[in-house]
């Protein structure tokens, strides 16, 4: 009994591990290049899910048709982000950038407040909930189906990263700004494409996320600092190692879930949050953050 | 008097002598106007917690979870006030050994265990508070749960006798005198330190943590002072807003708004000067009472996130050193000499 409902955690966790890895893949992403922490990357998240849900409920698209549609709004967030705000003070320290995201996000989570209140939202599809049985483990299929949709965009930004002249410059930046600049690569255009593609990556998992939990104002911290966490697990700068990092996230908070308490399960989020950091600040897999 | 000693200028003691007795005669200029002394007193409250965060800041380490050691004060204080009738002013002492202990737990991990700087510390306190919110929500029996603490006793007492009662707690103007003492004590405390060879080492560590080490200074034995201070005062500052406002409950104590408002308004106030959290916090509390909270009933938090975007990007020197700049070049005729540069934590302690 207890083996099978910890297999079944496992594969649980594995699969919300898919979503988690592509939101924080957007928070490595511009982490990476432009050596910013983006606070507001939950928000982002967030802002992704309501669009969404605004969609499912004025329009009645399924979430994960408008997905497309989340990421556009969310990456033209990004853009004006950039371009107005980010791009200003990059010169100044490290912690001014961290400050001034973090007063974007809380302007956003309260913006999101204005338009939507603070009721919990969801998008219930029912096609989502059935469940379907692999021997002994039952799973839904929106926990599939989200998992793949995530795999699938993690791999084609992975392309898009590895195969194009785009991601070679972006991969440059990461390793080296200035030996890059004198390269010839135009660091600022690529600085916001970055910052675009990392926003949109957010705005894809927010339709994702909101078609698995309910979302709230409130939740843009929270989901900030799972996606920080997994990148630090995974690595600064080691952007495929998100799906790792995800996966070990998943499966280590579900499992702590079935063996303590579901009461607990916020905490439990945090202590790993808080053990990771103390034990490896500097990633389990990939280079280092300095 | 021995607190006063070190280096001062007649000009700074002026300045000092003058706002403090402005700051005494308030109560007379606003008309003794409960509504708007109730809007002071929290903003004095809320002082003690930005200058508890501002410690932090002056020895380079950035806080997202101040609300820690605010919720906590909060909850040590009034539990102890109700469950155990420990008398408020001894409650609010006891609270501030806690909120100390509790600063150097976190700094132990997360500086000697962890090694953590910069973005990794301030997320980890963000997760902290998060933790201590869970925590208390979900230890019903010994704290009420989510539902809260209802009719926490005041600090001031109330006295009876042949049926005339003299309520110092409802009226707003001894509370007003009380805290503001107590923001005073906060104040000088915190020049002491800064003023000293530890402010000294905050100041060094804050400019370059590795040339520091180097140069011989105790970094973890610094920041780890810093941090025990910080969590001290704002358990304090808790522990005063526990009681002033008779009512705490989980999401309220480990609020958000705790780790914003020190955050807004030490940059606003600008955190290179040690009056700056003060100012800083007076202006932008009565900014969010009297004008934000009139707009946004719900979400006011959405303005002080705007403002704190347009400050760090157009003022990141705060905006007390423009008026220090106005002051020095009036009673210099003038001559303004301050410069500035836009380097968060530059470590100028003025005291004025």
């Amino acid at each position: 009994m207890l083996w099978e409902s910890l297999l079944s955690s496992i594969v649980y966790g594995i699969l919300v591990g898919g979503v988690y890895a592509l939101i924080s893949m957007g928070l490595a992403l511009i982490w990476g290049v432009m050596d910013v922490i983006n606070l507001s990357h939950g928000e982002l998240v967030l802002l992704g899910g309501y669009v969404a849900y605004w969609l499912f409920v004025l329009e009645d698209l399924n979430p994960l048709l408008s997905l497309p549609l989340a990421a556009l709004v969310v990456g033209s967030i990004g853009l004006i982000m950039e371009k107005f705000f980010v791009s200003k003070i990059k010169e100044a320290p490290a912690l001014n950038t961290f400050l001034l995201t973090y007063g974007i996000g809380i302007f956003i989570a309260n913006a999101i407040l204005q338009i939507w209140t603070a009721d919990y939202r969801r998008v219930n599809v029912s096609f989502f909930l059935e469940t379907v049985s692999l021997g002994p483990i039952r799973v839904s299929r929106g926990d599939v189906l989200t998992f793949s949709l995530s795999f699938g965009l993690i791999m084609f930004t992975h392309i898009i990263l590895t195969k194009t002249y785009l991601g070679k410059a972006i991969r440059a930046l990461t390793e080296d700004r200035i030996a890059a600049q004198l390269m010839g690569i135009n660091d600022k255009q690529v600085d916001i494409i970055a910052f675009v593609m990392g926003s949109m990556l957010a705005g894809a998992a927010g339709s994702l996320f909101v078609s698995l939990y309910y979302v709230y104002p409130a939740l843009g911290g929270w989901i900030t600092a799972k996606a920080f966490i997994i990148v630090v697990l995974s690595g600064v700068g080691s952007m495929s190692g998100t799906i790792l990092g995800g996966v070990m996230l998943g499966v280590a908070e579900s499992i702590a879930t079935t063996l303590i308490s579901a009461s607990y399960r916020e905490l439990i989020g945090f202590v790993i949050f808080i053990i990771t950091l103390l034990i490896k600040p500097s990633g389990l897999l990939g280079r280092s953050s300095h | 008097m021995g607190i006063f000693k070190g280096k001062i200028s007649s000009f700074e003691l002026k300045t000092f002598i003058l706002v403090v007795a402005l700051a005494y005669m308030l109560p007379f200029m606003v008309g003794f106007s409960a509504y708007i002394l109730h809007v002071l007193n929290l903003a004095l409250i809320i002082s003690v917690l930005s200058l508890s965060w501002s410690i932090l800041v002056s020895c380079g380490q950035i806080s997202f979870g101040h609300a820690a050691f605010f919720g906590s004060g909060a909850y040590v204080s009034a539990l102890l006030a109700i469950d155990y009738g420990v008398p408020p002013p001894v409650s609010i002492l006891i609270s501030g050994v806690f909120g100390a202990l509790m600063g150097a737990g976190i700094g132990g991990l997360c500086f000697r265990l962890g090694k953590l700087t910069g973005p990794y510390f301030a997320l980890s306190m963000l997760a902290f508070a998060e933790i201590c919110r869970i925590i208390v929500i979900n230890l019903g029996p010994l704290t009420r749960g989510p539902l809260g603490i209802y009719d926490i006793p005041p600090f001031l007492p109330v006295f009876k006798f042949w049926g005339l009662t003299l309520d110092l707690y409802r009226d707003k103007v001894p509370n007003y005198y009380l805290l503001l003492a107590v923001l005073l004590f906060t104040f000088l405390v915190v020049r002491k330190v800064r003023n000293s060879r530890i402010g000294f080492a905050f100041k060094c560590i804050s400019q370059d943590e590795d040339a520091a080490e180097t140069v011989g200074v105790d970094t973890f034995r610094y920041k780890l002072i810093a941090i025990t201070v910080s969590g001290l005062f704002a358990a304090v500052s808790g522990a005063f807003y526990a009681h002033y406002t008779h009512y705490m409950e989980p999401s309220h104590a480990y609020s958000v708004s705790w780790t914003l408002l020190p955050v807004v308004s030490s940059l606003f106030g600008g955190i290179n000067l040690l009056s700056g959290p003060i100012f800083g916090c007076l202006i932008i509390w009565c900014t969010d009472e009297f004008l934000f909270t009139e707009l946004l009933t719900r979400g006011h938090e959405l303005l002080l996130g705007a403002l704190l975007v347009i400050i760090v990007i157009y003022m990141p020197d705060g905006f007390m050193i423009k008026v220090k700049e106005l002051l020095t070049s009036i009673s210099k005729g003038g001559k303004a000499e301050a410069v500035t540069e836009n380097v968060l934590p530059r470590g100028e302690e003025e005291l004025c």
